[in-house]
C-alpha cells in the first residue's frame, strides 16, 4: 500500500510539474502549441484530417487534442494539456523499467523523480510543451519498457509502433537507434550461444521498421519531400553508434569516464555556452553546477553498476549516440535543433542510471537518509528550472492571448512581430510580418518577453535594441499599452 | 562447425572481442594523432579568405585608378586601368572580356548608364553578376576615365595590384600561417604515421603472441572434435579477418566522435576556436596497416601452433 501511495505521489508531482506553465500562465507552453491547436480545431470543424504541410506529417498531437476534446467535451485549447499530461505518465514507464532492471523499489521510485527534477530541467521545458515530439514521448518510454516483456503481444506492439511512427520522426529515430543497439547486443549474445532474444527482437525491429518506412513514404508522397536527416548524417550517426558501442564494451571505466566528460558538456551546451547561436538562456550559475554534481555522482555510480545490463547499455548507447552526433556534427543552428531534441532522450538515460545507483547506496550506512535528502534536494533545486521555464522566452500568458483576441477586429494594418508572437497571430488570423528594418509608419507588436529576452528570429534571439533602439521606442506612438502586449507606430527611425 | 569455432573464439579470454577492441582503440588513437591537427588546419584553410592579390602604393604591378564620382545624383565607384581585364581578374578571379565602359549588374540604374553614354559617346555594357563589389561599380578604360573625371566631382586614388605569389614582402596572413603550418604538420604527419604505425603494430604483435596460450587451449579443444586441420585453420582465418574488418570500422567510428569532442573541450578550456574537423571516410585506410599487421601477427601465432601440432 505504501508503495502505491509513493508512486501516486510521484505521479502527482510529475503532473503538476509539466502542467505548471498552464496552471500559472493559463496558456499553452511553446509556440508550436498554437499551430497544433489550430490544426485540431480545423479537424473538429471539418471532421477530417488533412495532410497538407509539415505539421500534418506526424499528426498524433493534433489527433490527441481532437480526441480528448470530443471525448471530454472540453474546448481544444484546454485539451492541449493532454499532451503534457501524457508526458507525466512516462514516470510510470520509467518506474517499470527501473524496477525490472534493478528489482529495487528505491531505484524504481528515484528514477521518475530524477526525470521530473533533473537539474537540466528538460522535463518541464520539453514535457510542458505541446509539440509533436512531446506527444510521442510517452510512447517512446512505453516502447522501451515493452522490451522488458518476454513475450510481447503483437497487436499491442503494432499499435505502439504505429502511434510512435505517426507521432514524430525524431522520436522514431531515437527508438530506431535503441533497436539497433539492442540488435548489436543480440548478435553479441548469439556468439555467446544465447539466442533467446534475437528472434523476438528481429520481429519487433521488422514491424517497427516496416511501419516507419511505410508511414514516411506515405506522407512524403502526399505532402512532399521533407529531409529530416540527410544520408550523410545517417552514415555519420551509424559510425557514432559504432564508436559509442565500442566505448561501452571496452569496460566499466571507459563508459563512466566518457559520460563523466559528456554530461557536463551537455549541460554547458544546453545553457548556451557551446553553440554559436545566441540563445536567451541564463548562464549556468555556480549553484546549478552544485546541483549537477549532486545529480551526476549517483548517475555515474548507477552506470558503473548496470553497464553490463543489455537494456541499460542499449539505452545508453542510443541516447548518447544522438547527443554526441548533435555535438560533433557542428555547433551551428541545425546542430542546436538536433541537440535540443536529443537531450530529452538523453535525460531518460540519465534518470535511469541515477535511479539505479540507489540499490547500492541504500545498503550503506545512512543510505536511506541520503536517498531522502537527495530526492528532496533535487525537487528544491529544480525550482530554479521551473521558474526559468514559467517566465522564459517560450512561455505564453493568458493575457497575451486574450488581449490579442480582443484587438484582432480593430487591427487593419499588418503588424511587425517576432516569431514567438507570430505563432499566436497566425492562430488568431492576424496579418503580420516578421521583424525587418523598421520604416516610418510601421506598426510593431511587442510583448513582455521581447523586452526581457529579446526578439526571436527563427531559432536565434537578438536584442530588441538591434531593431528598436531606445530613442526609436520613445519616439513611437503607443497605440496599445497593456501589461504584456504593446503596439507601437514607428515615427522616427 | 563454423558457428561452433566462432563461439569458442568469441567466448575465450584471449578472444575475438578483445581483438576487435584492440584494433578499434589503437586505430582510433592513430587517427586522432594524425588527423586532429591536420584536419583542424585544413578546416582553417577552408574558412580563411585566400588573399590572391596584394595591394601597394608603389610599382611593380598593374596600375589601377579608382574613386567615387557623383553620377546621376548618387556616388558610383569607378575603377580604371590600362588593362581592365587584368584588373577584373585580380579583383574577382574571373577572366571576363569587357568593353571600354562596363557597369556592374546591380548598378542597373538607367540614368547612370545613359549619363555615361552621353558623356563619353561610347556604348556602356552591363556586366554579368559576380557576387562582389564589382556588381555595384563601373570599370572603364583610361580614355573614358579621363573624360568622366574632368566633368564629375570626385577624388582619384592610385594603387598597384600584384599577384600574391609573386609578392615576397607580404605580411603573413592567417591563410599563409595556416598553410605553412599545414605543410609542417603534413611533414611531421608522415614521420608520425610511420612511428605510430610501427609502435602500434609492435603492440598488436605482442598482444597476438600473448594471446597464444588461450588460442592454444581452444585449438586443443577443437582438435579433440576431430575437425580437419585445414578446415579449422581456414575458419579461424575467416573469423579473424571478419574481426579485423569490424575493428577497422569501429576504430574509425571511435575516432570520428572523439576528435570533434576533443576540439570542443579545447575550445572550452583553452579558448582555441572550434573548427569542425570531421574525419573523411577515406581516412579509414590509415588504420589498415596496423589492422593487417595485427591480423598477421595473430594468424602467425595460430599457424605456428596448428602446424607444429601436426
Amino acid at each position: 500500500m505504501r508503495k502505491e501511495i509513493i508512486l501516486i505521489t510521484v505521479l502527482v508531482l510529475a503532473i503538476f510539474t509539466v502542467l505548471s506553465p498552464w496552471l500559472v500562465n493559463k496558456a499553452p507552453y511553446i509556440g508550436d502549441a498554437w499551430i497544433h491547436l489550430r490544426k485540431a480545431e480545423d479537424i473538429v470543424i471539418q471532421g477530417r484530417l488533412k495532410l497538407e504541410e509539415y505539421n500534418d506529417m506526424w499528426p498524433l498531437v493534433n489527433l490527441l487534442i481532437v480526441f480528448y476534446s470530443i471525448i471530454l467535451g472540453i474546448p481544444p485549447l484546454i485539451s492541449t494539456q493532454i499532451i503534457p499530461f501524457l508526458v507525466s505518465l512516462s514516470a510510470i514507464n520509467l518506474y517499470i523499467i527501473s524496477l525490472k532492471v534493478s528489482r529495487s523499489k528505491y531505484a524504481a521510485f528515484s528514477t521518475p523523480i530524477a526525470l521530473i527534477f533533473t537539474p537540466l530541467y528538460t522535463f518541464i521545458t520539453f514535457g510542458s510543451a505541446v509539440m509533436k515530439e512531446t506527444a510521442a514521448f510517452y510512447l517512446t518510454t512505453l516502447l522501451v519498457a515493452y522490451f522488458l516483456v518476454n513475450r510481447p503481444n503483437l497487436i499491442c506492439l503494432l499499435l505502439l509502433s504505429f502511434g510512435l511512427v505517426v507521432g514524430h520522426h525524431f522520436a522514431s529515430l531515437a527508438i530506431l537507434m535503441f533497436l539497433l543497439s539492442i540488435l548489436i547486443e543480440d548478435f553479441s549474445d548469439l556468439l555467446n550461444g544465447n539466442i533467446y532474444y534475437l528472434r523476438r527482437d528481429i520481429v519487433i525491429i521488422s514491424i517497427f521498421g516496416a511501419l516507419l518506412l511505410s508511414w514516411n513514404f506515405f506522407v512524403f508522397s502526399k505532402i512532399g519531400w521533407f529531409p529530416p536527416i540527410s544520408g550523410n548524417s545517417l552514415l555519420m550517426m551509424t559510425f557514432t553508434l559504432f564508436g559509442i558501442y565500442v566505448i561501452s564494451r571496452i569496460g566499466r571505466l571507459s563508459s563512466v569516464t566518457f559520460q563523466f566528460f559528456l554530461i557536463p558538456l551537455t549541460a554547458l551546451a544546453w545553457r548556451g555556452h557551446l553553440h554559436d547561436i545566441p540563445t536567451p538562456v541564463n548562464p549556468l550559475s555556480i549553484w546549478e553546477v552544485r546541483d549537477l554534481i549532486i545529480f551526476i555522482i549517483p548517475a555515474l555510480i548507477g552506470l558503473a553498476l548496470f553497464w553490463r545490463d543489455r537494456i541499460i547499455r542499449s539505452i545508453s548507447v542510443s541516447t548518447t549516440t544522438l547527443i554526441v552526433f548533435s555535438l560533433i556534427s557542428g555547433l551551428d543552428y541545425n546542430s542546436l535543433i538536433i541537440f535540443t531534441k536529443s537531450l530529452h532522450y538523453y535525460c531518460i538515460f540519465l534518470a535511469l542510471v541515477f535511479g539505479l545507483s540507489w540499490p547500492l547506496i541504500i545498503k550503506k550506512r545512512f543510505g536511506k537518509i541520503l536517498f531522502t535528502i537527495v530526492s528532496i534536494y533535487l525537487m528544491l533545486a529544480s525550482i530554479t528550472g521551473i521558474g526559468l521555464a514559467l517566465n522564459g522566452p517560450g512561455a505564453y500568458h493568458e493575457i497575451e492571448y486574450e488581449q490579442l483576441q480582443e484587438l484582432r477586429d480593430k487591427l487593419h494594418e499588418p503588424l511587425t512581430m517576432d516569431v514567438k508572437l507570430s505563432y499566436l497571430s497566425k492562430y488568431l488570423n492576424i496579418e503580420y510580418s516578421t521583424f525587418h528594418k523598421l520604416k516610418q509608419g510601421d506598426y510593431v507588436l511587442l510583448t513582455k518577453s521581447n523586452f526581457m529576452h529579446g526578439i526571436l528570429l527563427g531559432y536565434v534571439w537578438v536584442d530588441l535594441s538591434l531593431y528598436m533602439p531606445y530613442h526609436v521606442i520613445f519616439s513611437c506612438d503607443r497605440l496599445f499599452d497593456g501589461e504584456y502586449l504593446k503596439i507601437f507606430r514607428v515615427n522616427n527611425v | 562447425m563454423f558457428r561452433y569455432i566462432l563461439r569458442n573464439f568469441y567466448r575465450g579470454s584471449g578472444n575475438v572481442k578483445m581483438y576487435i577492441l584492440t584494433i578499434a582503440t589503437l586505430g582510433a588513437i592513430l587517427l586522432m594523432i594524425l588527423y586532429a591537427p591536420a584536419g583542424y588546419l585544413n578546416e582553417i584553410l577552408e574558412i580563411v579568405p585566400k588573399p590572391d592579390i596584394s595591394l601597394s602604393e608603389h610599382p611593380p604591378g598593374t596600375e589601377m585608378h579608382y574613386g567615387y564620382f557623383n553620377i546621376g545624383g548618387s556616388d558610383l565607384l569607378i575603377i580604371s586601368s590600362k588593362n581592365t581585364s587584368e584588373v577584373l581578374r585580380f579583383l574577382t578571379g574571373k577572366d571576363v572580356k569587357i568593353s571600354n565602359i562596363s557597369i556592374g549588374c546591380e548598378v542597373g540604374n538607367f540614368s547612370v548608364r545613359e549619363y555615361l553614354e552621353n558623356l563619353t559617346g561610347m556604348r556602356v555594357e552591363v556586366l554579368e553578376c559576380m557576387g562582389s563589389f564589382i556588381d555595384h561599380a563601373a570599370i572603364v578604360e583610361r580614355d573614358a576615365f579621363q573624360q568622366i573625371t574632368s566633368s564629375c566631382p570626385g577624388e582619384i586614388q592610385r594603387i598597384y595590384l600584384r599577384d600574391y605569389v609573386s609578392d615576397g614582402i607580404t605580411a603573413p596572413s592567417a591563410y599563409t600561417v595556416a598553410r605553412d603550418l599545414l605543410k609542417i604538420v603534413s611533414f611531421h604527419q608522415s614521420l608520425l604515421y610511420v612511428s605510430s604505425t610501427t609502435l602500434l603494430s609492435v603492440i598488436c604483435l605482442i598482444l597476438g603472441l600473448r594471446a597464444s596460450n588461450d588460442i592454444k587451449q581452444m585449438l586443443t579443444w577443437l582438435s579433440e572434435m576431430h575437425i580437419p586441420t585445414s578446415k579449422m585453420f581456414f575458419y579461424i582465418c575467416l573469423i579473424y579477418l571478419g574481426a579485423t574488418t569490424i575493428g577497422v570500422f569501429a576504430g574509425y567510428g571511435l575516432a570520428h566522435l572523439t576528435i570533434p569532442l576533443v576540439l570542443i573541450f579545447l575550445r572550452l578550456f583553452f579558448k582555441i576556436p572550434y573548427i569542425y574537423a570531421g574525419l573523411d571516410i577515406s581516412s579509414i585506410v590509415i588504420i589498415l596497416p596496423i589492422a593487417l599487421l595485427s591480423f598477421l601477427s595473430y594468424i602467425f601465432a595460430i599457424s605456428w601452433m596448428v602446424f607444429r601440432e601436426r
